[in-house]
């Protein structure tokens, strides 16, 4: 492993794990709201739930292209100028989106929907500066995916980076699942990106003729969610890659193949996926009842190639094998079940009908961060142990491993269920305060405020370890 | 040329400006009733949605047979009468309750409903009121031109919606709709500066039309593709540069 990978990657993780935290205690502090522990109002509330928002959908999506950069490496040249360059831009864009937020009070929510941040109260300077921490970020990312889209495209032409030939059964080099993984994520990355660079145009058009132009709220909010939904989507898919790579060797197995029903399914993914997020537009009664038929059918079966093909290739992996549970195992494996519990909490939402209930309830913060916090976090906390266990001089005591993972599995699925409690209880998201129609919101918000908690010590648990394990190789 | 002259239409369709009235206060001027006693006009909205709607007895042209058709729309329904009230107002002070209601078709016979109500507004008032609902009235001698308009005025005092003329069939099931508390989707008609527009309205057929706003959704996809594709190109002409450039090419050595 060369000392540029093993260095960037770690500085990486750190910032992760770090920025993590923050982000954390964010997310703590709008549940004690909520609980009525604490009194901070709602424009503060609103400020840390836009910052929360942002910085855990950007730092899992930089810990995937990390991961996916690492063992990338091993297959191809990847010239290092992109991930510094991303890196570089990351941390200057977290830096201004959190002056965009705590200092001028931005607080339109983490994907901004049109026109809300033009009629933002009590912010000068707000919208600029977030747009400005948008579009560094956006630069450093998209320059990154196509760094490493290049990369490949070195290796293997496009067709069969796609694994074509496996599908048609044809000689030709072999992909492995990884490589194929990554390209189909990395094309869903450099896509919504470029839809947050035609929403970002947008915005910085109207903004600089103050008010002389406007856009059309619809197209604002079908680009909105190109950028959001998929983004989301596709981290978790940059984690799986590596997955892909990592975990049947852990469990003693030959690596994985890339099949015919592989192939398919993850070409079939990488179409799914750009249509997937008509869902988030099912109460736009405007959006063509075109559109709805195809979010419909294409969030039924979005998790379908990826998720079934994943579960059992897991599944099998584990069963009968030399498995040692290490940390990075037993993420990896759980991290796949929740996964498929939070998409069954999703599929549910985007059925048209149970979204006339669900809709803007706690049940979508449920869903989504089931298979985050639980599933996506996971993957990329399993590729950090794995390499913390690759580069480290010291070992983990077992007895830690025990201990954070029941803190973060029992902290974490207390704290999704006081949200599903919550949106079965129809108690809407996105409020600071709950009255009296949903004072159940109450109750459930100090459950989760300690099962947050106990997620947050298993996680402080977790970066001392990995900092006291793995920082000195920084300087080496 | 044929999509030139269709993206042209897109362009030159008027739009209607009902959307501005939506959701504006309007002022709550005193109007004189039967009782010819001076009556702030939030009397009659502010228990439960108020319909209403501008005309003079005295009108040679539309007013009577709108009245009229408002009246017949409203018989054929079955919402309850204390579910809305009805005000017919008129700007022309030389009106009453009794001219008024003749316009309407009523009698001492046929009376009105209970939910009708018969006023006149004075002649202090009329500009305000005239301005915040887009009434465009002007004095021809002793008559007056004017437009007809009908309203839907929320208990809050603003306008839920606004019809400039007949109500079409879908208008009414919309006002209808809106009385009995359920959910009245509204797609603003955007104005002519927003050229992303997803759709456009045609008031001549009163239907929406797809505008090629919504193309710019393809752009992200489309400029993946044609990125991928260049960068393709670009790294296969580097290497088949590199190749060419090496020396020992070993087909044309004799073995
Ligand atoms: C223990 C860790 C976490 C805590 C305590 C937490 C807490 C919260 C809370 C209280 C909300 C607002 C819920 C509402 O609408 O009522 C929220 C929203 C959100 N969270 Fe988390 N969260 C955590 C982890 C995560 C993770 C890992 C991610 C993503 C990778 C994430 C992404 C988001 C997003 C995108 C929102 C929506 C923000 C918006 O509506 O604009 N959170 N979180
Ligand atoms: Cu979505």
């Amino acid at each position: 492993m060369n000392t540029f990978d093993k260095k960037s990657t770690l500085l990486w993780l750190l910032t992760v794990l770090v920025v993590f935290l923050v982000a954390i205690a964010f997310g703590l502090t709008m549940r004690m709201e909520q609980a009525e522990i604490t009194e901070i109002g709602p424009l503060n509330f609103y400020i840390l739930m836009t910052s929360h928002g942002l910085l855990m959908a950007g730092v899992w999506f930089v810990a995937g292209m990390a991961g996916i950069q690492f063992i990338l490496s091993r297959y191809v040249e990847v010239p290092r100028w992109g991930s510094v360059f991303a890196y570089v831009c990351t941390v200057l864009g977290v830096v201004v989106l959190l002056i965009s937020t705590l200092l001028a009070k931005f607080h339109a929510g983490w994907y901004f929907l049109y026109p809300l941040p033009f009629y933002a109260k009590g912010t000068e300077h707000g919208l600029l500066l977030f747009m400005i921490a948008l579009t560094i970020l956006g630069v450093g990312w998209l320059m990154w995916s196509l760094v490493m889209l290049a990369s490949i495209l070195k290796k293997y032409s496009i067709a069969q980076a796609l694994a074509w030939h496996h599908i048609a059964g044809k000689d030709g080099p072999a992909v492995s699942p990884f490589i194929l993984i990554s390209f189909v994520s990395l094309i869903g990355v450099t896509a919504c990106i470029l839809a947050a660079v035609v929403l970002l145009v947008l915005y910085y058009l109207e903004f600089l003729q103050n008010g002389g132009m406007t856009s059309d709220p619809l197209l604002m909010k079908n680009l909105t969610f190109f950028f959001g939904h998929t983004l989301v989507n596709e981290m978790l898919y940059l984690g799986l890659a590596v997955l892909y790579e990592l975990f049947p060797r852990m469990a003693g197995k030959p690596d994985y193949k890339t099949s015919w029903y592989v192939g398919i399914s993850w070409n079939a993914t990488l179409l799914i996926v750009l249509f997937a997020y008509f869902h988030h537009l099912y109460m736009d009664f405007a959006q063509p009842v075109a559109f709805q038929y195809i979010g419909q059918i294409m969030s039924w079966f979005a998790p379908l190639p990826a998720a079934v093909v994943t579960i059992f290739s897991v599944l099998t992996t584990v069963y009968r094998s030399n498995m040692k549970w290490s940390l990075a195992s037993l993420l990896y494996f759980f991290g796949v079940m929740f996964w498929a519990i939070g998409g069954v909490g999703a599929i549910l939402d985007a059925v048209i009908a149970n979204n006339f209930v669900l809709h803007n309830t706690q049940w979508v913060p449920a869903h989504f961060h089931t298979y985050n916090l639980l599933g996506n976090v996971f993957f990329s906390l399993a590729f950090t142990s794995w390499f913390a266990d690759e580069i480290g001089e010291k070992k983990i005591a077992p007895g830690l491993v025990k201990v954070i993972f029941s803190l973060l599995v029992v902290g974490g699925v207390g704290f999704v269920l006081a949200f599903y409690l919550g949106g079965a209880l129809s108690v809407p998201r996105r409020v600071d305060m709950y009255n009296e129609i949903v004072s159940e919101g109450i109750t459930l918000a100090k459950l989760a405020v300690v099962c947050a908690s106990l997620y947050l010590v298993g996680m402080i648990i977790y970066t001392i370890d990995f900092t006291r394990r793995c920082a000195g190789q920084l300087f080496s | 040329m044929c999509w030139a002259i269709i993206l042209l239409s897109f362009f030159s369709t008027q739009q209607p400006d009902e959307m501005g009235y939506l959701l504006k206060n309007i002022p709550d001027v005193p109007v004189r009733t039967a009782e010819s006693s001076l009556q702030p006009l939030s009397s009659w909205y502010s228990q439960k949605p108020m319909i209403l709607t501008l005309a003079y007895s005295r009108c040679p042209g539309v007013c009577s047979p709108y009245v009229l058709q408002i009246r017949d729309q409203l018989a054929m329904q079955s919402i309850a009468e204390d579910k809305f009230q009805m005000v017919v107002l008129s700007f022309d002070s030389t009106d009453n309750a009794q001219t008024l209601s003749k316009l309407a078709g009523y009698s001492k016979v046929n009376p009105p409903p209970s939910n009708w109500t018969f006023a006149v507004l004075p002649t202090e008032s009329r500009e305000e009121l005239a301005a915040s609902l887009g009434l465009k009235w002007k004095k021809l001698g002793e008559l007056y031109d004017h437009n007809s308009l009908l309203l839907l005025v929320s208990t809050e005092g603003k306008i839920l919606q606004r019809v400039e003329g007949l109500p079409s069939n879908d208008q009414w099931n919309r006002l209808f709709r809106e009385i009995t508390h359920e959910f009245v989707p509204v797609y603003s008609t955007l104005g002519e500066n927003i050229w992303t527009s997803c759709f456009r309205y045609d008031p001549a057929s009163g239907t929406w039309r797809m505008n090629w706003g919504l193309l710019l959704i393809l752009i992200p996809s489309v400029a993946t593709v044609c990125i991928l594709l260049i960068l393709q190109t670009i790294i296969r002409v580097g290497a088949t540069k590199k190749i060419a450039n090496t020396k020992p090419i070993i087909s044309h050595d004799p073995v």
